[in-house]
């Protein structure tokens, strides 16, 4: 998924019209909740089939580049 | 585990719910702002609940819905051979609630009768278990009950259950049929146990008596979202995936998909990921919540209420507490579903 794909799928989950950067960070909005995060899910899943997002790696996200990396190629698994 | 059961069918389905409603709005009134509100009515996709008065059991749900069969329909109660309750929430430790039922519902002494303690998946996986015994047995049929009080077993303040779980329960008869099949993929994750558990008032773990057992947190239903989410949405899509190709038929040739009604955004999500269009994905349990095992027999009998066709070629899927997934390819064509009931 391109980086400028990711930070507006991001910037749709948070429902912020702001130009988000991949430095954003998440505590800005006090949208970034559980709520926000099973969207997240739902959005990179369908996206990202094969990437594991676990709850602690999900919480230890700061910016919108943690969340970035988090679907990236080192985290896809086999089925 | 695939497999495949013949000569089985399903004779009529239809479910029931409380009269008793209450609106998300009251629930989380005080817990969230008005835009949490909104997106969690969303999301999750519930705006009122079924709720059972003091005093109901899943299981009253459950006879509510067996008589509801028994009277709008020509099936007759002395031909139940078996009777199989599914729930997390029965009415007493013990006896199992299928006793007491088999005495409420007037059915034959001639039978065999016991609980199931599964949730989201119950359905399905109680439509396993009596399609096996049914190809064991000469004659007669099988009334499968499920349903739960899920919101006994959730804390006051808990924002994730109170914006999800409602009451309710079902009934289904099954019985022997020429010529027609039912797939199943069943599956079982028990290292997710957590993601779903009431830890306390079984024999594990006591529970925490203050002033009064009611007041403590711990003694409730905990749910981790995020994992829940997680596991919805990776491992159902691929269960039904291989279920159909196991099935031998095609996606596009399924008229239905009927999910455990989770919640609105895991039902579309999975969907989503299987490529196929969210109007066959229907979501009917806004007005009423996650029922767990009640939920996909809740599907049908809403749609029954709503006029909207039923007699069709579904995948049901369960999914859920455990955690666990149980599909079925399942011919409802010549099925009679009957529309919700309340009590």
């Amino acid at each position: 998924m391109e980086e400028k794909e990711f930070i507006e799928t991001v910037a749709y989950i948070l429902k912020t019209q702001d130009q988000l950067t991949l430095d954003t960070e998440l505590s800005k909005y006090k949208e970034w909740d559980s709520l926000s995060a099973i969207s997240f899910i739902s959005l990179m899943s369908v996206r990202r089939p094969n990437v594991i997002i676990t709850p602690d790696l999900l919480k230890s996200a700061k910016t919108v580049r943690d969340l970035y990396e988090l679907i990236d190629d080192k985290n896809v698994v086999a089925d | 585990m695939l497999l495949q059961i013949e000569n089985i069918g399903l004779d009529a389905i239809t479910a029931v719910v409380s009269s008793k409603q209450v609106t998300l709005e009251d629930r989380l009134n005080g817990l969230v702002d008005a835009d949490k509100l909104d997106r969690t009515k969303e999301i999750a996709g519930f705006d009122r609940f079924s709720v059972a008065d003091a005093g109901v059991c899943a299981s009253d749900f459950c006879a509510a819905a067996a008589e509801k069969i028994f009277d709008e329909t020509s099936l007759d109660r002395n031909d139940i051979r078996a009777l199989i309750f599914v729930s997390q929430t029965p009415d007493y430790i013990m006896p199992a609630t299928a006793q007491t039922l088999q005495a409420r519902l007037g059915l034959p002494r001639d039978i065999a009768a016991f609980d199931i303690g599964l949730g989201c998946s119950g359905f399905v996986n109680g439509l396993y278990v009596a399609s096996s015994m049914l190809n064991a047995m000469h004659d007669g049929k099988i009334l499968l009950l499920c349903g739960d009080t899920n919101t006994r077993n959730m804390f006051g303040d808990d924002i994730s259950c109170q914006s999800v779980f409602g009451d309710g329960g079902a009934a289904a008869i099954v019985s022997k049929r020429d010529g027609q099949k039912i797939y199943f993929n069943l599956q079982t994750f028990g290292e997710l146990a957590d993601a779903i558990i009431r830890p306390r008032g079984g024999f594990r773990n006591p529970l925490i008596v203050e002033n009064n057992a009611l007041d403590v947190k711990e003694n409730f239903v905990t749910m981790d979202g995020v994992t829940v989410m997680n596991f919805s949405v990776r491992y159902v899509p691929t269960n039904i995936s291989a279920l159909m190709n196991f099935a031998g038929v095609e996606p596009s040739s399924v008229e239905l998909f009927l999910m455990h009604q989770a919640n609105r955004l895991i039902v579309e999500t999975i969907a989503a990921r299987l490529a196929l269009p969210k109007e066959k994905f229907p979501f009917r349990a806004g007005s009423i919540g996650n029922t767990s095992s009640a939920s996909i027999p809740l599907i049908l009998s809403e749609m029954r209420r709503l006029n909207e066709p039923t007699k069709l070629l579904t995948v049901m899927s369960g999914f859920g507490v455990g955690m666990s997934i149980a599909s079925a390819f399942v011919d409802l064509r010549d099925t009679i579903i009957l529309s919700t009931g309340e009590l």
